[in-house]
This record gives C-alpha cells, sequence and structure tokens, in this order.
C-alpha cells in the first residue's frame, strides 16, 4: 500500500512502568494494544515503536544544556587570544548574563503556561542562547574597541 | 549611556533567574516522553479517524494511563 493512502496518524504514549519499560514484555504490550485497536478498526499498523528508559532521559536533558556552555567557554578563550585575558573574562561575564536572561525567559514561559517541554524545546532553547549570545558577543566587541 | 544599558541588564538578568528558579521549584517542567521515559507507538490507519476513538479503545482495553 502506498504511503499516501494513510489518512490518520496516532502516537499512543506510556508512561514509565515496568512491564513498558523491560525488554521481556515491552512487546507484548505492544501486540496487546495493537490488538485492542483492530477490535474497532481492522486496517491499523503499527510503524514504529520507541521505548526511552529514564536514565536515558536525563542523560539527553544533560546533553542538550551542554552546547551553550561550550559556546561561552569557545567565545572567552576566542577574545582572550585576540584582546587580551581581561577583555576576554569580562566579556565572558556579559555572556554569561545574555545566556542567563534567555534561558530565564525560555523556561519561565514553559513553566508558567505548562507547555510540553520535549527535545525540539530543548534544541530550540539552544539555538536561541547561542543566537543571542553571539549577537551580545559582537556588540560587546565594537564598544570595546571605540 | 552604555553604564545605564549594562545595569538594567544586569538587573533584568538577576529578575529572570530568581523567576526561573523559583517557577522551576515550585511548578516544574512540563517534560515529555523522550525525558521521562516510557513507550512510543506510532499507529496509522487508511481512514481518517478522531483521536477520541483510538483512547475509548484502549480505555477498553484496559490501558487508560496511555495518551
Amino acid at each position: 500500500m502506498d504511503i499516501n493512502e494513510y489518512r490518520s496518524y496516532f502516537f499512543i504514549i506510556f508512561p514509565p512502568r515496568d512491564d513498558v519499560l523491560s525488554p521481556q514484555s515491552a512487546p507484548d504490550v505492544v501486540q496487546q494494544v495493537i490488538a485492542a485497536l483492530r477490535t474497532e478498526q481492522s486496517r491499523v499498523e503499527a510503524t514504529r515503536v520507541d521505548i526511552v528508559t529514564p536514565k536515558v532521559g536525563g542523560e539527553v536533558l544533560l546533553l542538550g544544556s551542554v552546547a551553550p556552555i561550550l559556546v561561552c567557554v569557545a567565545l572567552m578563550i576566542y577574545r582572550a587570544v585576540r584582546y587580551g585575558w581581561r577583555v576576554g573574562l569580562s566579556l565572558a561575564v556579559t555572556n554569561i548574563r545574555n545566556m542567563v536572561i534567555i534561558l530565564g525567559l525560555f523556561l519561565s514561559a514553559y513553566v508558567a503556561f505548562q507547555w510540553e517541554f520535549s527535545l525540539i524545546s530543548l534544541t530550540a532553547m539552544g539555538c536561541l542562547a547561542i543566537l543571542v549570545t553571539g549577537a551580545g558577543g559582537v556588540y560587546a566587541s565594537r564598544v570595546s574597541r571605540s | 549611556m552604555s553604564l545605564y544599558f549594562a545595569r538594567s541588564t544586569g538587573v533584568l538578568a538577576l529578575v529572570t533567574l530568581l523567576l526561573a528558579v523559583l517557577l522551576l521549584a515550585v511548578r516544574g517542567l512540563n517534560l515529555t516522553v523522550e525525558f521521562t521515559g516510557g513507550m512510543i507507538i506510532q499507529v496509522r490507519y487508511p481512514e481518517a479517524l478522531a483521536a477520541k476513538s483510538v483512547q475509548d479503545a484502549l480505555v477498553r482495553a484496559g490501558f487508560a494511563d496511555a495518551s
């Protein structure tokens, strides 16, 4: 069957329970779910099954926040080499301040409105923080030269 | 002008930091399956179908905690 003939896609999400997470019983759960959906509508097909353990999830959250920190360090090293370590250090403080503003606003919005914080949100947050820090860095090095 | 700008952004940074820490401590982030762990099953149907009917079928089969 051609892929365009499928009209509706659904994601069924299970919370982390023991029978869902263990590799022995997870296929049984999938079978039961498909069997249950077959009673409603016979032509159902599972296209993808992903299992995420809480440990891996925590590691993903940690890894995603490394990029902005690396950018801060790289910018500091660049300025320290180009303008001397005093300028590099003082502008690193500015970088951290810019990053704190963006991360604070972003996380506050997500918490206040209880939006779903997914991998895409994490990436967007990192990108935004890096962009703003870069723009602030360009502005700061212009001011310090004049 | 530059000093005023620096001071006001510094205050802004402090305020947003405190706000974020306070909100995170009180309410917490609404993390998805990618972080909390769990199982994601993607299914597809040839017909257009309401999400409600899929949910009902799952509840009838005893998977009430699935969403």
